[in-house]
């Protein structure tokens, strides 16, 4: 089995400008999980790097067995950083959903703009990035100019499926990413997963959508990811519960004892230890709604449930070939060899591709679903 | 002590240096103007206060502070606060029965039937007054917060 990888480039606006497959080394990271970004590292020669510039577009781009090469999780990085040593450069771009966070949530409290009611979690995100970053944008209603805000000519907002949970949601003035997260959090803790990325459609223009229950397949009972089956190695399994939470506190708008509190507890994971109850504060003193502000807390409480993570660099065999037969998104099974006779149920959050002198290793980070 | 605990408590002490004290947004208060040309005290039945709703928002509290003398389970004032628009909706009562006659008494109605007001339905909000029995005077001061 083998693998091709090229990098095609583009510029700012989608127009493409070359393919390069002579880099020296790279590196790159596909995150599927809602709060994280990921992140590719281009080693080039001086010449090669001479004409890209800020938000330069790279796509990753493989041919697996010389089959059409087809654009890697439909990843696209905007380039970030620049590295100038003697005989390379190294650049590094930041995968397209970054682009939320250029954006705030710039209407008042209490408008419609910034203060949803409960609707299903991926129409809520579609619906705040629409009037954030694109046609929805309604610039007598948003603060300031709005120069430059709007990036339809660049950038589709996918009609949404409507899959998620209903969630309610207050965000005046807050990050745009922090808010699309947070919205995945709380479909995701009401029980359905909710994710979104931006990725190219292939053609030069990015495309902002949403998953909902699984951004790949669930391949639970046909995939086993383990070492003993020879498609694992380097397992490492980190259970943390350093930075959990087992109560969450939301607190809206009002004084003293005319706060709006709303609170969130898994009692499950509380009944672990007699010191199992961890309380956390949510801070929203613009919600001014218990649904929203409930929500907020069933978020916090997702967010802060203990980590289990496990790293591994994937063996592809004829049987399990990232791009084939899994990939970024996917729900498997996994066993590692210091845990025997246990299977775990976790998604693929991210996958890893370095290459060092022509030499391909693909990892895979996976989470729990729970 | 090795140097992960001289860390660990230095990183433990800017922690506490560093913590944020947790804000509270403050309520807004919507002016209560005199209305039908009632003053308090009131001796009759009435809607001597009204308020404007002039933006979407949550009912947080109506405060008060009230006389009245005699004031009894059988004589007292009954207080409702109403929202209006095409057709007025009770938000809630609370009454002087069990309150000592003859002294100023807090009195506050903090629950709500609407959980949201909504300024395009009900652009105003008052209060009505009643008796039972033959209460005193009332002497009453309010005050409406919402969010």
């Amino acid at each position: 089995m083998s693998v091709q990888l090229f990098w095609r480039v583009a510029k700012p606006t989608g127009e493409y400008l070359t393919t390069l497959a002579n880099y020296q080394d790279c590196d790159y990271t596909i995150v599927a999980a809602p709060d994280a970004v990921g992140v590719a590292e281009l080693t080039l020669s001086p010449s090669a790097a001479a004409f890209l510039g800020p938000d330069y577009r790279i796509e990753p781009w493989r041919s697996i067995d010389g089959a059409p090469p087809y654009q890697d999780n439909g990843a696209v990085y905007l380039l970030r950083a620049f590295r100038y040593k003697a005989g390379a450069v190294s650049v590094t771009g930041e995968q397209a959903k970054s682009i939320l966070k250029r954006r705030i949530i710039a209407y008042p409290a209490g408008s419609a703009y910034a203060d949803k009611a409960a609707a299903a979690a991926d129409t809520q995100l579609l619906t705040f990035a629409s009037q954030q970053l694109a046609s929805g944008i309604v610039a007598a209603d948003r603060d300031g100019p709005e120069t430059q805000a709007d990036l339809s000519a660049y950038l589709s907002i996918s009609p949404s499926p409507g899959l998620g949970a209903s969630v309610a949601k207050a965000a005046a003035r807050r990050g745009l990413f922090e808010v699309a997260a947070e919205l995945c959090q709380a479909s995701t803790a009401a029980g359905t997963y909710v994710t979104f990325d931006i990725v190219g459609d292939g053609t030069g223009r990015l495309v902002l959508r949403t998953y909902a229950t699984a951004r790949g397949v669930d391949r639970r009972t046909t995939l086993m990811l383990a070492e003993d089956r020879g498609t694992l190695e380097d397992a490492e399994l980190t259970i943390d519960y350093r930075d959990e939470a087992t109560v969450a506190i939301a607190g809206g708008a009002g004084e003293k004892a005319d706060r709006r509190i709303q609170t969130a507890l898994d009692t499950t994971r509380m009944a672990l230890s007699p010191f199992g109850r961890r309380e956390v504060f949510v801070d929203m003193s613009n919600t001014d709604t218990d649904a929203a502000l409930a929500d907020e807390a069933d978020a916090a409480l997702w967010a802060a449930r203990p980590t289990m993570q496990l790293t591994g660099t994937l063996r592809e065999t004829d049987v399990c070939i990232r791009g084939i037969d899994v990939d970024l998104g996917d729900i498997v099974s996994a066993q590692i060899a210091a845990l025997p006779g246990r299977t775990l149920t976790m998604r693929i959050d991210a996958v890893r591709e370095s290459w060092r002198a022509g030499q391909r290793t693909p990892s895979v980070v996976l989470r729990s679903l729970t | 002590m090795t140097d992960r605990t001289v860390l660990a408590t230095v990183k433990a002490h800017g922690r506490r240096v560093g913590q944020a004290e947790v804000a509270e947004r403050a309520m807004t208060l919507l002016p209560l103007n005199p209305h039908d040309g009632l003053v308090s005290p009131f001796a009759a039945n009435g809607n001597p206060f009204l308020a404007p709703i002039w933006r979407d928002c949550t009912p947080a509290r109506l405060a008060m502070s009230v006389y009245c003398t005699p004031n009894n389970g059988a004589n007292y004032w009954t207080i409702t606060l109403y929202i209006s628009g095409a057709f007025g909706l009770a938000q809630g009562s609370v009454s002087t029965s069990a309150l000592a006659a003859a002294q100023w008494q807090p009195l506050a109605l903090t629950t709500f039937v609407a959980a949201r007001w909504s300024a395009a339905s009900f652009p105003i909000a008052y209060i009505q007054i009643a008796k039972t029995g033959a209460p005193g005077n009332l002497y009453l001061s309010p005050a409406l917060y919402v969010l």
